[in-house]
């Protein structure tokens, strides 16, 4: 069944880009995000490149969050950077992004588009 | 006012492992009533259309609700008595005359619909009409199926179509717009959502920060129940509505909790509550952080972000229910011109 907006994650190993779009809304995000946390865990090990991870989402949930602060701790450290993409006009996007900033030790870019 | 997006998603959400013998058949006719609506029902910003199906034992029935002017009653009354006079046999051979002779119109002027519905439910099509003012009336129509093909339910195992009217009225009064009473876990959740999402979503600027708030408080009490509620047989019963209040929305939830949950939930929300308007960004971004890193423990924000965003307070109740323990959950959503 197509549903109104799925999480779309794609990984650019030779480019060190990582992309979460769409809407991340899943009941359990832990299982749906093992993969692309030991994906970038393989990343990080193995390259000397920073990855830069680039969010453009339209919502994400509670769940959600807790595991885009366990995503961006990953880059601590000079390990990489992150981009915030947000609708424009959509401050609420835009301030939920700000709260991840501040709780990780990485540098926030943010984009409205 | 309905859009003709979500009913692949109230199908979905009517799928149910002991209905599946008949989940074709009730796709179908779900499909076909749904669409009857947003064809034919009231264009008025405050027209009382309605659709519901409901679930009870060994037979399913789908309900609807909606205006209709003079034309359509005469044409209506007429055809259904005709049509529930006749028995599987005769339904099917009406069924390929009017097929054959061509004489159907993109409106089903021949009652076609009218005719394939009756077939496929196996059943007489319970009907009522309520003469409302200007020569229109309201049409309220049933399909009752049997969750055996083709076998005609008894009395005693249909609902009267004068109760779900009732219900309709009910919901009506109170200004209910979406009731959900069923299966709260993984596959129906995000049909639930899908439904949820479709109905909150808007482009305008101004109704940004609105749509976000009753679809993320809604997606946060969903999920909840999902987590905290407790499963039977894998089948999480659960209740979830949306009403309209003045000045806003009013969403409320209710399921039974497993065991031990008590006085857990009980201090969540009591926290939860106490914090003042100030301090809940900071107690967001504290127990996001506390919880980031830690695996064994959810998020722990869902019910924050609720209060925080509407700056209403989470009403609840425990109660004593079956041997465990209920808890009814509600939020004032307010809506900012």
């Amino acid at each position: 069944m197509a549903d109104l907006g799925d999480t779309i994650i794609e990984f650019n190993e030779d480019k060190g880009l990582l992309k979460i779009s769409g809407i991340s809304m899943m009941e359990d995000a832990l299982e749906f995000y093992v993969e692309t946390k030991s994906k970038i865990d393989g990343f990080l090990s193995s390259s000397a490149t920073n990855l830069t991870i680039e969010f453009e989402l339209t919502y994400f949930n509670s769940s959600s969050a807790k595991q885009f602060i366990q995503i961006l701790t990953k880059l601590e450290g000079d390990k990489g950077n992150a981009i915030w993409k947000y609708p424009k006009d959509h401050s609420i996007m835009h301030d939920r992004g700000k709260e991840l900033e501040i709780l990780v030790d990485v540098p926030f870019e943010f984009i409205a588009i | 006012m309905f859009s003709d997006s979500f009913s692949e998603h109230i199908v979905a959400l009517t799928e149910h492992d002991n209905h599946k013998s008949v989940k074709k058949r009730l796709s179908f006719l779900m499909i076909e009533v749904f669409q009857n609506i947003v064809r034919h029902g009231g264009q008025e910003e405050k027209s009382n259309d309605f659709f519901g199906v409901r679930s009870i034992e060994d037979s399913l029935n789908i309900f609807s609700s909606n205006r209709i002017n003079k034309k359509a009653h005469e044409f209506l009354s007429s055809k259904l008595k005709e049509l529930n006079k006749l028995n599987a046999d005769q339904l099917k051979t009406l069924y390929k005359e009017i097929l054959q002779s061509g004489q159907f119109s993109d409106k089903g002027g021949a009652g076609l619909g009218l005719i394939d519905m009756a077939r496929k439910s196996g059943n007489p099509i319970q009907h009522n009409f309520e003469p409302l003012e200007n020569n229109d009336f309201q049409f309220n129509y049933q399909l009752d199926l049997s969750s055996e093909r083709g076998v005609e339910l008894t009395k005693h195992q249909k609902i009267n179509i004068e109760d779900n009217i009732q219900s309709y009225n009910d919901i009506n009064d109170n200004d209910l717009v979406f009731f959900f009473k069923g299966d709260f876990s993984k596959n129906n959740t995000q049909s639930l959502l899908n439904i949820l999402k479709a109905n909150t979503q808007t482009y305008s600027k101004n109704e940004e920060f609105n749509n976000f708030r009753i679809f993320h408080s809604g997606v946060e009490l969903i999920q909840n129940i999902a987590r905290h509620g407790k499963s039977v047989n894998e089948y999480i019963e659960g209740v979830f509505c949306l009403f309209r209040v003045n000045s806003g929305v009013y969403i409320c939830t209710g399921n039974s909790l497993k065991t031990g949950d008590y006085s857990t939930m009980e201090m969540h929300i009591n926290k939860i509550n106490e914090y003042s308007k100030d301090d809940l960004n900071k107690v967001y971004l504290e127990t996001l952080k506390k919880n980031a890193l830690n695996d064994d423990v959810k998020a722990g924000v869902g019910l924050i972000d609720v209060r925080r965003y509407n700056q209403s307070f989470i009403d609840y109740e425990i109660n004593n229910k079956d041997n465990g323990l209920y808890l009814k959950m509600g939020v004032f959503i307010p809506i900012y011109k």
